[in-house]
């Protein structure tokens, strides 16, 4: 039964559901492809023919996937949650540091405290790699954008930050330096371009795009956040001395294909039908 | 015969509560349940009817359970659950008022 195979994988592939829902998708449609192929080999199809018939009538597989995450999403908060956490830590974060003003600080106090405002941050790669872990390519996106936003934001309220080059903080954690807000957010966004690169890569070689995401994000996302996290617990680390001029080319770049990246990933799990 | 599909579309949903609220059914199951009934009429997509299954499952309104089978590959049944029997009831409601309703004014454009 090669071609229940190859037709289930696309199928699979296809899904942006939790793993598990993904393999009871898989089994009930193979359990019913089957039972179908009986029925046509009974009325004297031969099994080859049986099998060919059974995968055009269950329909595209791109699209009936696209109908299945669409059932099995449709309904869950906690995936509208997740996509929207990202979004509630920066509005969280921003809206209640020192500098900015306190617009939202009666709302959001209790949860953010101006003095948490690096630990907090460190948690939207946590909201992102929970999603990644989870199947849900939208918390990725959402966390996408959500450092997009911050990024642009803390830039144009913190100006003094704008020439600080997109490797600093990588180089820091080697040479043992302190970091700051903006490296960390840096770090973010090259974390998100190389997923980004794992999923234009699933793209091309169409494999499924979760194990290429949760492979490059673990290889490089996670090991740049890992590093971070340990210094970002230390409050107060502001200067970087040594801090040398960057391209802000380079950023607009990142920050630009952060963006498209983020559109594609969306579009991808969209409903075609 | 020409099928208007909205309307085919917005029935199977009410029809696919009634089978299941008889017994507990796995999907290809409901599929020849439909074909046969309605004589051919409702010969539904396969690629459909799982996608519509999955959404009344996470509504609430069925619940489904793998079911061992001797010497065949496990089966996926739904069973209806009280939500959706109370979901069933709403929509028998609401189709006996609109096909009463397209008879009253059927016959009085006779008359």
């Amino acid at each position: 039964m090669r071609d229940f195979d190859d037709y289930l994988e696309r199928l699979r592939a296809a899904l942006d559901v939790t793993p598990k829902r993904a393999h009871e998708i898989y089994r009930e449609v193979r359990t019913h492809l089957e039972a179908k192929s009986r029925e046509l080999m009974a009325t004297g199809l031969s099994e080859a023919e049986a099998v060919q018939e059974a995968v055009r009538g269950f329909g595209e597989p791109r699209r009936v996937a696209a109908r299945l995450t669409e059932a099995n999403d449709k309904y869950r908060r906690a995936n509208q949650f997740g996509a929207a956490l990202g979004f509630m830590f920066v509005f969280a974060t921003m809206f209640t540091a020192p500098n900015v003003g306190a617009l939202m600080t009666g709302t959001v106090l209790p949860l953010a405290k101006a003095q948490s405002l690096f630990q907090l941050l460190t948690m939207l790669p946590a909201a992102v790699l929970a999603g990644m872990v989870a199947g849900r390519r939208r918390w990725w996106v959402a966390g996408a954008a959500a450092v997009l936003w911050s990024t642009a934001f803390v830039m144009a309220v913190f100006p003094v930050f704008r020439d600080r080059s997109s490797w600093l903080p990588v180089k820091l954690h080697f040479i043992g330096d302190a970091i700051d807000v903006i490296d960390v957010i840096r770090t973010l966004m090259w974390g998100l371009v190389m997923a980004g690169c794992g999923y234009l890569g699933s793209r091309a070689l169409g494999r499924g795009m979760v194990s290429w995401l949760v492979g490059v994000f673990c290889g490089g996302y996670v090991t740049l956040i890992g590093l971070f996290i340990p210094s970002v617990m230390v409050w107060g680390t502001i200067h970087v001395p040594g801090a040398r001029p960057g391209p802000l080319m380079i950023q607009s770049v990142v920050a630009f294909s952060v963006v498209v990246l983020g559109a594609l990933a969306y579009r991808d799990r969209r409903i075609s039908a | 015969m020409q099928v208007d599909t909205q309307l085919v579309k917005g029935t199977v949903r009410l029809l696919v509560l009634r089978l299941l609220d008889r017994e507990p059914m796995y999907g290809y199951q409901m599929i020849a349940h439909l074909r046969d009934r309605s004589e051919g009429y409702f010969s539904l997509g396969e690629g459909a009817l799982y996608p519509l299954l999955h959404e009344l499952e996470e509504q609430g309104f069925v619940r489904a359970q793998w079911q061992e089978q001797q010497g065949r590959p496990s089966r996926r049944y739904y069973y209806l659950t009280a939500k959706g029997k109370r979901e069933l009831a709403r929509r028998m409601q609401g189709w006996k008022g609109f096909t009463k309703a397209v008879d009253l004014v059927l016959e009085a454009s006779h008359a």
